[in-house]
């Protein structure tokens, strides 16, 4: 009655068989795998950068802002102190200004004016002064008040912070010494 | 009998071309940070090029030095520059123009590093 209706049973329609599935599974899983790392690697990398971008603003504003205090000193009597980390002296408006790092690899750059410490940059690694007189040779460094034969000063300053690593320099010839 | 569907040939150019979409797309993520660099080296070089025309103003303002040693004899060319290894810094110095009476001599300091195009620094000297 029934029987040369069709060679399949009645009620099973077309559609896919296990191995096709499976197949299709197995080929988004592979396809978003390689998508997926395409993501990570582009989010990793745009973290990088904008660590990398954070340092390098961090760092120019302490050497811009160094080389622009520099230029502040009142005149060759008014520094009190001038080393390879240190640099202190009376400004124009007689404020007793200190630019300073301990030493320790990772502290701040701290400004500190009248007695007030403000962070410059965080995460030193390396900061060097350097005093030149007239004739272009090295200045002695100032250990206490008295007049100075300074005549030009450069900062060198190495922020580190995991892998990142910037470097600066800054040189002032100030035009009140 | 033919089955409908795609033949060998048509899954292998849709594999092909699939791949070489997304080539370029990886690409670009990895340009963008090795590009990242380019902005602290121009920041660097430029660095560079004004503490080495600052040096050269505190000359020219010297009692010791003044006008008369900007030369390139007292400039040499620096390669690498100390404590910055990529970087390269050249002062060149143009023959004396006179206007109005006053003498100046153009100064020029560039700082080359790879990847980036030079940085150059002018300005003029007066004998004021």
């Amino acid at each position: 009655m029934a029987n040369h209706e069709s060679t399949r049973p009645r009620g099973r329609a077309d559609g896919f068989t296990l191995i096709e599935l499976v197949i299709v599974i197995v080929v988004v899983s592979v396809a978003a795998l390689v998508f997926s790392k395409m993501f990570i690697e582009a989010i990793r990398s745009y973290e990088w950068v904008d660590v990398e971008k954070g340092e390098l603003q961090e760092a120019r504003y302490a050497q811009e802002r160094m080389t622009r205090e520099f230029r502040r000193v009142r005149d060759n009597v008014s520094i009190n102190a001038a080393s390879a980390t240190t640099f202190t002296f009376v400004d124009r408006d007689a404020a007793t200004i200190s630019i300073s790092w301990s030493g320790v690899k990772g502290a701040d750059l701290v400004y500190t004016k009248n007695g007030t410490a403000r962070v410059l940059a965080s995460g030193v690694d390396s900061l060097a002064f350097a005093y030149w007189k007239t004739n272009g040779t090295a200045a002695t460094p100032v250990l206490s008040p008295s007049a100075t034969d300074i005549w030009r000063i450069t900062a060198y300053l190495r922020l580190a912070k995991g892998s990142h690593t910037v470097e600066t320099v800054g040189a002032a010839y100030v035009r009140s010494l | 009998m033919k089955q409908p569907g795609f033949t060998l040939i048509e899954v292998v150019l849709i594999i092909v071309i699939a791949g070489v979409a997304v080539l370029p797309l990886s690409m670009l993520f990895a340009n963008a940070s090795i590009r990242s660099g380019d902005a602290r080296n121009s920041t660097v070089a430029a660095q560079l090029a004004q503490a080495k025309m600052e040096e050269i103003a505190a000359d020219k303002n010297s009692p010791l030095r003044g006008f008369a040693y900007l030369i390139a004899a007292n400039y040499p060319a620096e390669n690498p520059v100390p404590a910055f290894a990529n970087y390269s810094r050249s002062v060149s110095i143009a023959p004396d123009s006179t206007y109005d009476g006053v003498t100046f001599r153009t100064v020029s300091v560039t700082v080359s590093c790879p990847n980036i195009a030079p940085v150059t620094v002018s300005t003029w000297f007066t004998t004021y």
